[in-house]
């Protein structure tokens, strides 16, 4: 029976090729404007890290001016200063953590074959790569003295040893970062978390560094940060060790906590050294200390932006104009072969039977009007990654999306097809059989 | 009133050409009430849309009110059935989304009347045609007796000089039919010239004059108006 | 009597007809209302986004370029190497001048800090502005309108280091930072501005205008400049004569990194790139919602022409006897076209209401300003002529039935 309403449904689409072609064009644009924006925002709110977003945790300390907050609704700053890492990083309540910030370093390779190149580098304490659970291909990381003492190691990316060394195992031997040797320790596979949880300040979508230093290099090295560095309060800053001690904040602080009562444990820990902070007159503002997972994090930075949500928004309502304007036509197509239907229905067809045989026919629009829609969400994801340069790893469209997709375009037009459907079957048999 | 003379009309397929009218030639006057009959397939139809300005036709000349039609623009020709003829169909054709004093109201929108002028005219032919009461019921809402009146009540409410019907019969039983007949008889009396195509002797006996067309071409004559005049006579 | 008379007249009975029946007729009026709804917001978003495009940044964009400097030998000769680099490039033939700062507008990175225009001032005393630290030929190069007080004087300049006081600083302000710190006439030229450390820094000079590095902060268009420049994360900046910038941007990268190798010039790129790419979301922004409105009104105007075509076929019965109680041709055309009209406007009816609910949600959801009432008139004269103009081919076909077709038994 649904070979033969196939069948028929086929015939009918053929007849009037102009008004299938204008359903199955129409379901088709509102598929492929609805997926096209949907792939933006699932890529997104995409959580990069699924199997650990509910233990990690960004550390907010609210060391922020006594008269205005750092962001509404009464935010604390996103990032931390120096002081406050290094008397955080003393607790051991967290299983792992990690206080860092992005800066950079002019590479040479050793045999000075290559021209200098500006490398992004991720100044990290050892906990990253086990808290992120970054893939290694060589090594690993470094031990923890190197956190506290000038320890010139490095763990390059995929990207850069291939570059530098031509993608042999690296470890052991040296590099010049700003002119001075650097021994590598480890080297780790392409890893692109998206969007770039772990620092958000410049880019949600921005590439991974290119390299890895140890946190104990900022003293003696007198890194500088190549990302934000925000500040509230009057300061002498005539050195960089003043700046070290300013309430100057540039360093991205994450605590893995794998429980209830470990998170517990540690918010009473940060809060207990706020309270001791504000006794030698620091943290003017009320307590305000916060542990944020990946997921909740992501939201209170905003990674999706508004204009994806507004697009996504408007793209329903698109969706809906292309839904309206399918039940108009199909009810068109019905009404107007009530002749024909009125025929089935005297020839013993029951009314199940004819919207039955409706419904295959919509049915095979959405499939058809489905298969168009990917194709052109496939265009305008190529669009919008003309437009938007550095959303390129946000615009693929993977399998799940896919089914999603042609599942979207199957209901919506059953939907859409519910209707003119049940009001073609609903027609008296007997009268439409006379002229009109 | 209407005057054809050597009138033909030849409709072409890719594969045949059939004469619809060949040398068709029949004069009308003023007042009189005339009966097109003839098998289907005679070509009555025809006859009914040429003269009715519903088609155009080859050769031949027509004179409708005097006045040569054969010739005239499309706007021109509309204008005419609107201001001059007045139709009634076998099928009714009423529209029937419209109400029964919309449905009226339609050429004398296209006459151009102002709302008094095409109230009174609507209220006057549905009170001829004694439907004054169900100006605002929908025409599916009536039997289809009232379906015609109310077809009629649209031909006059222009006051047409003359007045074609297509089988107006054809579509009813015969208490009904009788009623729209006797109708048309009124009209008739009151000076409007009615040609009416029909299939049925029965009816056209009631008609002044019988034209017979065969073939695209009036094959006979009968003329009642002695007969006619006499049963008014007797009547009276 | 006239056309619009006309229309108004047939408008009465279409108007009847459509209230008896006709879910099509329902249906493209809510789409119709949905279409307007969409046109009229994202219509006012673009325009929100083109005008914020438009706003001048201060810069000559057609002629300035820039790069990044980073030097990374131990022990580098920074000021040296700075002061050396400049003279090279106001040498080259084609350069207007050269500079060095630490960022420009809409670089998109850079610093700010909160200053006040008397000494001891209270938190809410200070006002935050873009923080330009730059040499004495920065405003030439960029090509920056000076239109009170003086540009900077050689002997005012200093190289500092980015964790480093001051050195006896003098300040340029943009017209728009100067009115807000004395108003009500901007007079700054000869007052003095404070830093959060009680530095006082003579006001020299007001420039017209000179946007700040990043378009999202609220306060665009307050900017200083002092008169130290930076000797780490420095930037150049070159003003070419007109027409000579693309020659100029190889020739300077490859002068540069020959003439010294202790130091990178990175991301070389000329101010209409910049301007661009930090323009790029609202750009594609713009890109996507008028496809998304090209897209939605070819959608809605062949459910029109669907509906028309479809009404068409279904009254040929209808329209065969209107020609034969009188219709003239464009008496059913017009027919038709009051009948679009009549649903559109019902559609624009809704859509009015619904244009302010969507606003009403982005206001709320978003940080979007309210729709501009302007938008929705304008909006359902468009739909009207949608309406109109999808409806005119098949009304045209409508009007070439025969009128035959009233004596024929479909």
């Amino acid at each position: 029976m649904l070979a033969h309403n196939l069948f028929l449904a086929w015939k009918s689409l053929r007849k009037n090729p102009v008004l299938s072609l204008l359903m199955i064009g129409a379901i088709g644009m509102g598929i492929g404007v609805c997926m096209t924006t949907l792939t933006v925002y699932t890529l997104m709110s995409n959580n990069p890290i699924p199997q650990k977003s509910d233990v990690l945790y960004a550390v907010q300390l609210d060391s922020w001016d006594p008269n205005e907050a750092w962001g509404e609704p009464n935010l604390p700053p996103s990032q931390l200063n120096w002081r406050d890492t290094q008397a955080l990083l003393k607790s051991d309540i967290p299983k792992r953590q990690v206080a860092m910030f992005r800066s950079g370093f002019a590479v040479q390779e050793p045999s000075n074959k290559l021209p200098a190149f500006i490398a992004e580098a991720r100044v990290t304490t050892r906990d990253f790569f086990e808290m992120f659970d970054v893939p290694f291909i060589y090594g690993g990381g470094w031990d923890a003295p190197a956190d506290r003492d000038q320890q010139q190691l490095v763990v390059l990316t995929k990207k850069t040893n291939d570059k530098v060394f031509g993608g042999t195992d690296s470890v052991g031997k040296t590099l010049k970062l700003d002119d001075r040797e650097f021994r590598v320790v480890g080297v780790t596979e392409d890893w692109k978390p998206t969007p770039k949880f772990y620092d958000l300040n410049n880019g949600s979508f921005a590439k991974p560094e290119e390299l890895y230093v140890p946190f104990g290099l900022i003293e003696p090295l007198q890194l500088k940060s190549f990302g934000n560095t925000n500040g509230w309060k009057p300061e002498q800053i005539n050195s960089f060790q003043d700046f070290l001690n300013a309430e100057e904040i540039w360093l991205q602080y994450w605590a893995e906590l794998p429980d209830t009562k470990t998170r517990e444990a540690y918010q009473a820990f940060i809060d207990q050294y706020v309270r001791e902070q504000k006794k030698l007159g620091r943290y003017p503002r009320p307590l305000n200390n916060r542990l944020t997972n990946v997921v909740d994090w992501m939201k209170v930075n905003e990674v999706v932006t508004e204009d994806a949500k507004v697009l996504l928004g408007l793209s329903f309502l698109f969706l809906a104009v292309c839904l309206l304007n399918i039940v108009g036509l199909l009810l068109s197509k019905f009404l107007g072969k009530s002749g024909e239907t009125a025929l089935r229905r005297a020839l013993g067809a029951t009314r199940l039977q004819i919207m039955q045989k409706n419904l295959v026919e919509v049915g095979l629009i959405g499939l058809l009007g489905g298969v168009l829609g990917l194709l052109l969400a496939l265009a305008g994801l190529q669009g919008v990654k003309q437009l938007y340069r550095n959303y390129e790893k946000l615009v693929q469209l993977n399998g799940e999306l896919l089914l999603v997709a042609l599942g979207i375009a199957l209901v919506s037009s059953l939907i859409a097809g519910l209707y003119p459907a049940w009001r073609a079957a609903r027609l008296a048999p007997a009268g439409l059989l006379k002229t009109q | 009133m209407l005057q054809m003379t050597h009138i033909s009309k030849v409709f072409r397929t890719d594969l045949v050409q059939t004469h619809a009218l060949r040398d068709f030639s029949l004069n009308v006057k003023e007042g009189e009430f005339v009966a097109v009959t003839g098998p289907s397939g005679s070509g009555k139809t025809t006859f009914l849309n040429i003269a009715g300005l519903l088609e155009t036709f080859d050769t031949g000349t027509y004179l409708l009110d005097g006045k040569d039609v054969s010739h005239l623009s499309d706007d021109s020709r509309s204008r005419l059935r609107n201001e001059k003829i007045g139709f009634i169909f076998q099928g009714f054709n009423l529209i029937p989304d419209l109400s029964v004093f919309d449905n009226v109201d339609v050429p004398l929108r296209y006459r151009g009347f102002d709302g008094k002028e095409r109230r009174r005219r609507i209220e006057g032919a549905l009170e001829q045609v004694g439907l004054a009461s169900r100006a605002k019921h929908l025409p599916s809402q009536l039997s289809g007796g009232q379906q015609q009146r109310v077809a009629i009540a649209r031909a006059l409410a222009g006051t047409p000089r003359i007045l074609f019907a297509d089988e107006p019969t054809g579509n009813l039983d015969s208490l009904m039919a009788r009623q729209v007949l006797e109708m048309l008889e009124e009209i008739n009396s009151s000076g409007t010239t009615i040609v009416m195509v029909t299939h049925d002797p029965e009816l056209a006996r009631r008609a002044h004059r019988n034209i017979h067309v065969m073939d695209g071409q009036v094959s006979d004559f009968t003329d009642f108006s002695q007969a006619s005049a006499a049963r008014d006579a007797l009547a009276a | 009597m006239n056309l619009f008379q006309k229309l108004a007249l047939d408008a009465g009975p279409i108007l009847r007809a459509l209230t008896r029946s006709r879910a099509g007729a329902v249906l493209i009026a809510l789409q119709c209302a949905i279409t307007l709804a969409i046109i009229t917001n994202a219509i006012f978003i673009i325009q929100d986004r083109l005008k914020k495009m438009a706003r001048p940044s201060g810069v000559d964009v057609e002629n300035v370029f820039s790069m990044s400097v980073i030097p990374f030998a131990p022990n580098f000769d920074t000021k040296g190497s700075i002061e050396a680099d400049l003279r090279a490039l106001r040498a080259l033939p084609g350069v207007v001048d050269a500079a060095v700062v630490n960022s420009f507008p809409l670089l998109q990175s850079g610093g700010s800090s909160m200053y006040a225009a008397k000494p001891g001032a209270k938190g809410e005393e200070y006002v935050g502005a873009a923080r330009y630290e730059v040499d004495a030929h920065t405003l030439n190069t960029l090509g920056l309108k000076l239109i009170a007080g003086r540009d900077f004087r050689e002997d005012e300049i200093r190289g500092r280091e980015i964790n480093s006081q001051y050195e006896n600083p003098v300040a340029i302000l943009t017209k728009a930072y100067a009115e807000k710190m004395f108003p009500p006439d901007g007079n700054a030229v000869g007052k003095t501005l404070y830093d959060g450390n009680q530095v006082a820094i003579p006001i020299v000079g007001v420039v017209e205008r000179a946007q700040a590095p990043w378009i999202s902060w609220g306060e665009l268009e307050y900017s200083a400049f002092f008169s130290n420049y930076r000797l780490s994360f420095a930037r150049y900046i070159v003003r070419a004569a007109p027409g000579e910038r693309d020659r100029l941007m190889p020739q300077v990268e490859k002068l540069l990194s020959e003439s010294n190798s202790g130091r990178l010039i990175e991301s070389m790129k000329s101010q209409t790139d910049i301007e661009a790419r930090t323009y790029g979301e609202y750009r594609a922004m713009a890109i996507i919602l008028v496809s998304v409105i090209v897209l939605i009104v070819i959608i809605t105007g062949l459910g029109i022409v669907g509906l028309a075509s479809f009404n068409v076929n279904a009254r040929k019965k209808q329209i065969g006897t209107r020609r034969a109680l009188g219709a003239q041709k464009g008496d059913i055309v017009r027919y038709f076209l009051v009948e679009s009209w009549l649903i559109t406007t019902a559609g624009a009816v809704i859509g009015a209401g619904l244009s302010f609910g969507l606003s009403y949600w982005m206001v709320n959801t978003f940080d979007l300003p309210p729709l501009d009432w302007h938008y929705i008139p304008v909006g359902v004269c468009f739909l009207w002529v949608l309406g109109l103009v999808a409806v005119l081919v098949p009304a045209r076909r409508a009007s070439q039935l025969a009128p035959a077709l009233a004596t024929r038994s479909v």
